[in-house]
């Protein structure tokens, strides 16, 4: 089985089969771009990941392997096992992988998923933070992203003043 | 290895900063994943919201404050106006070259010719996107073709006249509704072009395939030779989107002329012959009967038109197999009531609530066609009961009063009214003689939740409209809210029998009642009361929610 190294941010290596690691758009043409560049067809590429650390990597391949069988195209899961979009790429299994994250894992998560093009991880991982941002209070939000007001004077005001209306409704 | 990794993180944060100034004066001194994530993720985030939570997220700080900004709201429309829609957009066409706006969500695309390339600089954030006049089919599909997120898509006639949808046109949208339009399309539009349309939208309808398409409006235009496809096509649709399908529109109020060189009078012998099961090869299909067993939990079925026998069948079969049906509009103009409305009553109607139904005046053999409400005690749930006969102009209407034996012959007769389920909420009649006795009867065991009655034409002589002494009777109730009595009582025969002017008397129960009344004295008898606005309002919502549900219906 053909393999790849993948190295994360803080040197630690992963061997992935190939297969899986196609999965992942980026990693796709880093394989193939290297298979261009180096002559001999039998050489282990190695991929340097420098904006991932070995714990989200992990996260993700494990993702990755997870989901291997799934299609690539989500257009044609709903159609054939039936299951509604609420459930489609939102199994159970995938509650329990993210149910013991906090917030900063889930949107570094997010940063990996996007930079490794890996578009089912990215699409669950959104849904979580957009579930905690739904409902709630502007404080609440800031609290749970560990944001700072940064308007100036009445700006905030203002700025409430002009959505009044959509607020309202 | 430690002083590495910290060397490797400044990297990062060096790559997740770009030129983003604001944020350099505001990132934390110890790196936080959360409050610093990129624009784009934020945005990718941010994007799948509903308005009113981002209308919170704004307000958090300054960066999230301009990302919603980009992420929601503007509507754009570009190209130059053709003014077919009926909901116009409330921002001003502008030329494609000038397009600065990012996070458009909706855009009305008018007639546009010769443009290349994108306008959006934000593709993923348009949800909607609205065609609403000539386009070339270039044109259709760049637009078209990068939109990851959207959802709605409408179509009017004329943006599909040159168009050549292929399957994979719409092959990686997910789409939840999909609209089309034929406004101002009218009898003199050409036959060509209303083929190609019709094509189009066949090939359409075909290649769907979207995760949570929820709507279906198709407003089309009647062409015999596609008939049997375009109703295919239809159900293949609502199979495969048996779980998220919700509405269901399907109208069809003009007919194309058939040309002349075709085989003449073969149209009319077709739809004689097809009026049993057996002689329909369309319901022999495999597709039909598939749709019949899945696709059965449709909520709103909206069903009129010009259909031909075959399709009516096919539509009656579905509307009788559904489970969850609440809402059904069902007008069907040009066909007899016998064979083709009334199967579609025999459903099971414990789910429904409302019901608009169109009776045509006559059947097969030119016998009025008496309805008797009986019909409706298997539908327990019924709130809004709407049924209208045959529309007469307003010259007819006069020889109507005139001479109401004449017309009796083309208005279908309503019986048994007090029959009508005691649910119900909002009751409408219109251009359908109703029963004077049964009327009231009806007032007698008056239903506990009726708050709006309206009677348009339902016949000004003795036998049939409401009596006077009924309707005086009406206005003592204060449930009512609204009572709309439009041509259909016989003042002069009461007022000279009881010697009294029934629009004073109206008006002494007005004071009494806090009734808003607006009575004529012409010799039609119009007469219109609604509660000051000081009543209940959640009633009075409901009651003007069944209005503009007639009113789309009618429109």
């Amino acid at each position: 089985m053909a393999l790849v190294r993948v190295i994360s941010s803080d040197g630690a290596a992963f061997l992935v089969s190939q297969r899986l690691a196609k999965r992942s758009g980026k990693l796709k043409t880093e394989i193939e771009t290297f298979r261009k560049s180096s002559d001999n067809s039998e050489a282990q590429p190695e991929i340097r990941i420098v904006t991932i650390r070995a714990e989200i990597l992990r996260l993700v391949l494990q993702w990755l392997q997870q989901h291997q069988n799934d299609p690539v195209l989500p257009a044609n899961q709903n159609e054939q096992d039936g299951r509604g979009d609420a459930e489609m790429g939102q199994s159970q299994w995938d509650r329990d992988f993210l149910a013991p994250m906090d917030l900063g894992i889930v949107m570094e998560l997010i940063l990996a998923a996007n930079h490794l093009e890996v578009k089912g991880l990215l699409d669950i991982t959104c849904k979580l933070v957009e579930s905690k941002i739904t409902g709630r209070t502007v404080d609440e939000i800031r609290t749970a992203f560990k944001l700072k007001s940064d308007f100036k004077g009445n700006e905030e005001e203002q700025t409430r003043l002009e959505n009044r209306w959509c607020v309202e409704n | 290895m430690p002083k590495n990794r910290k060397s490797v993180q400044r990297q990062t944060r060096k790559h997740y900063r770009r030129a983003d100034t604001r944020r350099k004066t505001n990132a934390c001194n110890q790196h936080n994943p959360i409050a610093d994530v990129p624009n784009e993720i934020l945005f990718e985030v941010l994007s799948r919201c509903d308005n009113k939570t981002l209308q919170n997220a704004k307000l958090t700080c300054q960066r999230w404050y301009a990302v919603v900004n980009e992420s929601i709201g503007v509507s754009l429309a570009i190209g130059q106006a053709c003014y077919s829609t009926i909901n116009q957009p409330k921002v001003a066409f502008q030329p494609v070259e000038v397009v600065e706006q990012v996070g458009v969500n909706d855009c009305y695309v008018g007639e546009l010719n010769d443009f290349e390339g994108c306008p959006f600089q934000y593709p993923q954030t348009v949800r909607k996107l609205v065609f609403d006049g000539p386009i070339s089919n270039f044109n259709l599909l760049t637009l078209l073709a990068p939109l990851p997120n959207l959802s709605h898509l409408s179509f009017h006639y004329s943006a599909l006249e040159n168009a050549n949808i292929e399957y994979n046109t719409l092959r990686s949208v997910s789409l939840k509704s999909l609209k089309l339009s034929s406004h101002l399309v009218n009898q003199y539009y050409s036959r060509d072009k209303a083929e190609t349309v019709l094509l189009n939208v066949i090939t359409l309808l075909r290649s769907i395939h979207s995760q949570q398409l929820q709507t279906l409006i198709l407003d089309l235009v009647y062409i015999r030779k596609y008939e049997r496809d375009l109703t295919k096509a239809i159900l293949a649709v609502l199979v495969r989107h048996k779980l998220t399908m919700k509405t269901v529109q399907c109208y069809n109020v003009l007919k194309i002329q058939e040309p002349a060189d075709g085989p003449p009078g073969e149209e009319n012998s077709d739809d004689i012959l097809m009026q049993t099961e057996e002689q329909c090869p369309l319901a022999k299909e495999e597709i039909v009967s598939q749709a019949l067993h899945e696709a059965v939990n449709i909520k709103r079925i909206c069903y009129a038109g010009l259909r031909d026998m075959e399709s009516d069948m096919i539509w009656n079969y579905l509307i009788v197999s559904q489970k969850n049906l609440q809402e059904l509009f069902y007008m069907n103009d040009s066909r007899d009531i016998q064979s083709t409305g009334l199967p579609c009553l025999r459903m099971n109607g414990t789910t429904l609530r409302k019901l608009l139904f169109h009776i045509n005046a006559v059947d097969e053999t030119r016998n009025i066609i008496h309805f008797d409400c009986g019909i409706f005690k298997t539908f327990p749930n019924l709130s809004h009961l709407l049924i209208r006969g045959r529309q007469l102009l307003f010259q007819h209407r006069i020889d109507a009063d005139a001479n109401i034996t004449r017309f009796a012959m083309k208005i279908p007769i309503l019986r048994n009214l007090d029959l009508i389920p005691y649910t119900v909420t909002v009751l409408s009649l219109r251009d359908i003689l109703v029963d004077a006795e049964s009327l009231s009867k009806l007032q007698a065991c008056f239903p506990p939740h009726l708050v709006n009655l309206r009677l348009v034409d339902a016949g000004s002589i003795g036998a049939y409209g409401i009596k006077p002494e009924t309707l005086l009777e009406l206005l003592k109730c204060t449930q009512l809210q609204e009572l709309e009595i439009i041509r259909s009582f016989n003042k002069i025969s009461w007022e000279v029998a009881s010697g009294k002017d029934i629009y004073e008397e109206a008006l002494f129960y007005r004071v009494r009642c806090m009734w808003e009344f607006h009575g004529s004295r012409d010799p039609f008898g119009i007469f219109c009361f609604k509660t000051l606005p000081m009543f209940d309002y959640g009633q009075a919502e409901n009651t003007l929610r069944a209005n503009d549900v007639c009113e789309v219906v009618f429109q």
